[in-house]
């Protein structure tokens, strides 16, 4: 009988880890940008550990990684921006309009839905990759 | 069939295969205007007699004058006047309509004065219609006025006729005044629910006070184009984001006489606006005190989940290919009653259901009579 590649087969053959950089480049309290071809990833640093999450909001594609982070011209707002990282949550906050993910399991309870979390390895030298 | 051709409306023009489809008509109005329908129900004798002097308290949102063709003397009664059962019946067989639910037109008593004078009232019309009016063998039921004005005093009508055969819902109306999400009404929802009536809300006068919006309208036209539309949508609106339904899961709420082409807009309007604001609800005071930060659903499935609408005035797309696309859009095979809003001149005979493209037999037969049956458990 012949072999038959599944879909499934290929997703867990497909899996690796991608370089993202090393943990410096991670700074702590903050959201960080990665483009890996077209994948966005935002990493948090949330006390010393990372996280890796969808980069963009499925609300309305807004940047998550910029949760927690100062806009450009943020003093002339008026405070008016959303985006928060919660540290004892484990949470950030959208900053366009204010939906709340969670870093480890990529849950927000208004979807009803998880978005894609990533696993997050640091070697001991520091390099940093992701599982995608 | 042949027997049933001679009593046609002819003026209609109902289409034959209306009268082989079971048709149940949610909105259909007993109009007690002359005071000697009722007054032999109002027990209290004070009440009686300022009722036989000044007649029914006046709301304070009337004022709009229909008339242009000749002058209208008894509100807006253009089909004509039933006041009991057998003379529905007569009618019913007129329209190609099997059973009706019947409901209490006085549009204005909600926002009329003398809450007292209004509670005999609601007594008066709840046991006029028991009494005249109900006859489930005939396909006649009925809705009892709760006085929402005074939630305690529905409780109490609840309780007086909570065992009737043939009231199937309970009837009040939709006002720019207290919103229908308002905590007073928990005690009446739980009672509700329990008893499996739906709360069944009717337009209210046409705004002109207490609203600023409505108090700014300067013509008839655009009062019924509008004015009951926004006031269904606020009731809606503030039934589910105040966690109504989160805490009353049950609750069925039926909306009358608003239109339906505002659903999709409004539902995916507030889904938006929840996206933008999700934490919220959170700080209105029944989420607060039940501790929920979040509601259970998006705003949009309250929409077909707990909520009805019936069909009059229907304005329909010219495209049938729009047509269908708006009813799947409003979940209408779900969430629609058909209407006729008998006698008035927005009248909606059935026609409308059985010739255009855009509606097929399965939804037709939902419409006709399957989400009343569902809604009111007939």
């Amino acid at each position: 009988m012949p072999w038959k590649c599944t879909r499934s087969f290929w997703y867990i053959v497909k899996m690796r880890e991608k370089i993202i950089g090393n943990f410096e480049d991670f700074p702590e309290g903050k959201g960080t940008r990665i483009k890996l071809g077209g994948l966005k990833i935002a990493v948090f640093n949330i006390e010393g550990k990372l996280y890796a999450i969808q980069g963009s909001c499925p609300h309305k594609q807004a940047p998550l990684h910029e949760s927690g982070s100062n806009r450009y011209n943020s003093d002339k707002c008026g405070g008016a921006y959303l985006g928060e990282i919660d540290i004892e949550l484990k949470t950030v906050k959208c900053p366009w309009h204010g939906l709340r993910f969670n870093l480890e399991t990529g849950e927000n309870p208004v979807l009803g839905r998880k978005i894609p979390t990533y696993e997050v390895i640091v070697k001991g030298s520091g390099e940093v990759s992701v599982v995608v | 069939m042949e027997g049933r051709e001679q009593e046609k409306n002819k003026r209609l023009n109902i289409p034959d295969e209306a009268w082989d489809e079971y048709i149940i008509d949610a909105d259909f109005h007993l109009n007690l205007f002359d005071k000697k329908e009722y007054l032999e129900y109002i027990s209290d004798h004070r009440v009686r007699k300022k009722l036989e002097v000044g007649g029914m308290p006046s709301g304070v949102t009337g004022g709009w004058n229909f008339a242009y063709a000749h002058h209208i003397t008894d509100s807006l009664n253009t089909q004509g006047v039933a006041l009991n059962a057998e003379e529905i019946e007569g009618l019913k067989k007129q329209y190609a309509i099997d059973a009706v639910i019947v409901g209490p037109g006085m549009i204005n008593l909600p926002t009329a004065r003398y809450p007292v004078i209004k509670n005999a009232i609601v007594e008066a019309y709840n046991n006029y219609l028991v009494d005249k009016v109900i006859d489930v063998e005939s396909g006649v039921y009925g809705l009892a006025i709760i006085p929402q004005w005074d939630p305690q005093a529905c409780l109490k009508e609840i309780d007086r006729i909570k065992d009737i055969e043939g009231i199937v819902g309970l009837q009040g109306w939709y006002t720019p005044q207290t919103l229908f999400g308002s905590m007073e009404y928990d005690e009446m929802y739980e009672e509700m629910t329990d008893l499996n009536l739906p709360l069944v809300l009717h337009g209210s006068g046409f705004t002109s006070r207490f609203d600023m919006l409505g108090n700014s309208m300067k013509s008839v036209v655009e009062a019924l184009t509008l004015s009951w539309t926004y006031n269904a949508m606020a009731n809606v609106l503030n039934l589910i984001f105040t966690g109504t339904f989160d805490r009353h899961k049950d609750l069925k709420v039926v909306i009358q006489e608003a239109g339906t082409n505002w659903v999709p807009f409004a539902s995916l309007r507030a889904d938006e606006c929840y996206y933008a604001l999700p934490e919220d609800v959170m700080l209105s005071q029944r989420m607060f005190e039940d501790g929920r930060e979040y509601l259970e659903h998006m705003p949009s499935e309250y929409f077909h989940k707990n909520m009805y609408y019936t069909t009059q005035p229907i304005a329909l797309p010219k495209n049938p290919e729009h047509v269908k696309a708006m009813f799947e859009m409003c979940h209408a095979s779900e969430t629609f009653l058909y209407s006729s809003d008998w006698p008035h001149n927005t009248f909606d005979p059935p026609n409308w259901l059985f010739n255009n493209r855009g509606i097929d037999s399965d939804m037709r037969s939902r419409i006709c009579h399957g989400n009343a049956q569902e809604v009111f458990g007939i």
